[in-house]
């Protein structure tokens, strides 16, 4: 049974996990961005532009990458194989 | 070989040490020999909470500086047959880094079944130097926000490094304030941090009663429970975790939990 200071405990918790994660600076998120990049030109062109790209808190204080990418066309398959 | 187990957390004074000391005692029981390691330079403990303080003659450095063997440095627990430990005893501490004592390690790690390394608070030099000869960790924290805040940070690190296996110990959980919602529970501890429980510590007199006199856990205290549950995780993989609000439930516990509010 949680009481209203376990709630607000839990709530500072969380507060400071999601200050602490979102002090982690741009730098890291090219960089994942940029090997994101490297891997998915195995399979398709894409460029920075193509990719919708972010890193975002989640409920648990863990993160949530999300990414959307606009391609035209991917490699044959045999170009691949 | 041994099997290489950080003690860390972050945040001090969360009972790195006294949890170094107590689960390498009853991983003995388990008739496993260990080793311990203090590597907190400057602010050593692990021989003042082991009670050995007065059997050191060589330290980690003496062996680095080539004044004895290793084997003269390390100190067998007067209590404990398998309990042995390095000890570091100096104020002034020399340059040592992460390769100089894996050296020390790999000459005695095939002599034992365990080595336990306690490893100073923090995340610099003195964290790098534990991290980097261990392939397993245990990181402890306390029920408070400061303590999961920076055990959250640890973990980053150690991931980091390339620690194989990480596993939780929460330490100092008190069964009556978890009952009562005065304290953060158990599982929003285990889900934000994400790591396996190893095990959950009570908040115990008899800790502090061991400290002060040096020697064993008193048998009947629940912390001896607790160690002996928590090096049957470790050592065998046991899922059974202490439960330390047990003893609040029920009709009696209830009015132990008030007697220990009010008392």
């Amino acid at each position: 049974m949680k009481n209203e200071l376990q709630i607000v405990g839990e709530r500072r918790l969380k507060n400071v996990l999601t200050i602490d994660k979102n002090n982690n600076p741009d730098k890291i998120k090219g960089v994942i961005l940029s090997e994101i990049i490297n891997v998915l030109n195995n399979y398709m062109n894409v460029t920075k532009g193509d990719i919708d790209f972010d890193v975002a808190i989640n409920d648990k204080g863990g993160y949530t990458l999300k990414l959307f990418v606009d391609v035209r066309h991917l490699k044959l398959a045999n170009h691949i194989l | 070989m041994a099997r290489r187990i950080l003690v860390t957390s972050g945040k001090g004074g969360v009972g790195k040490t006294t949890i170094c000391v107590n689960l390498g005692k009853a991983l003995t029981k388990l008739n496993k020999k260990v080793l311990l390691i203090d590597l907190d330079f400057g602010l050593n403990n692990l021989d003042v909470v082991m009670g050995v303080e007065n059997k050191i003659v060589y330290d980690i450095f003496d062996i680095m500086e080539g004044k004895c063997r290793v084997e003269q440095a390390i100190i067998e627990d007067f209590a404990n047959d398998n309990l042995f430990i390095l000890p570091t005893n100096r104020t002034y501490c020399p340059v040592i880094n992460s390769k100089d004592i894996s050296e020390i390690v790999n000459l005695v790690d095939d002599k034992y079944d365990y080595i336990l390394i306690d490893c100073p608070a923090g995340m610099d030099d003195g964290f790098a130097r534990g991290v980097n000869i261990c392939n397993e960790a245990i990181v402890v924290v306390t029920p408070h926000i400061s303590s999961v805040r920076d055990a959250d940070k640890i973990i980053v690190k150690l991931e980091e490094f390339g620690v194989s296996l990480t596993g939780l110990v929460i330490n100092r959980a008190r069964g009556d304030l978890i009952l009562q919602g005065d304290m953060l529970g158990i599982n929003t501890i285990v889900d934000y941090l994400a790591l396996p429980l190893y095990g959950i510590l009570p908040e115990d007199d008899e800790v502090g009663i061991q400290i002060l006199v040096g020697g064993n856990l008193n048998k009947l205290s629940q912390s001896f429970t607790a160690y002996k549950m928590l090096a049957r995780r470790i050592a065998y993989g046991e899922s059974e975790i202490f439960d330390c609000t047990a003893r609040y439930k029920g009709f009696i516990g209830g009015i132990r939990q008030k007697l220990r509010k009010h008392v």
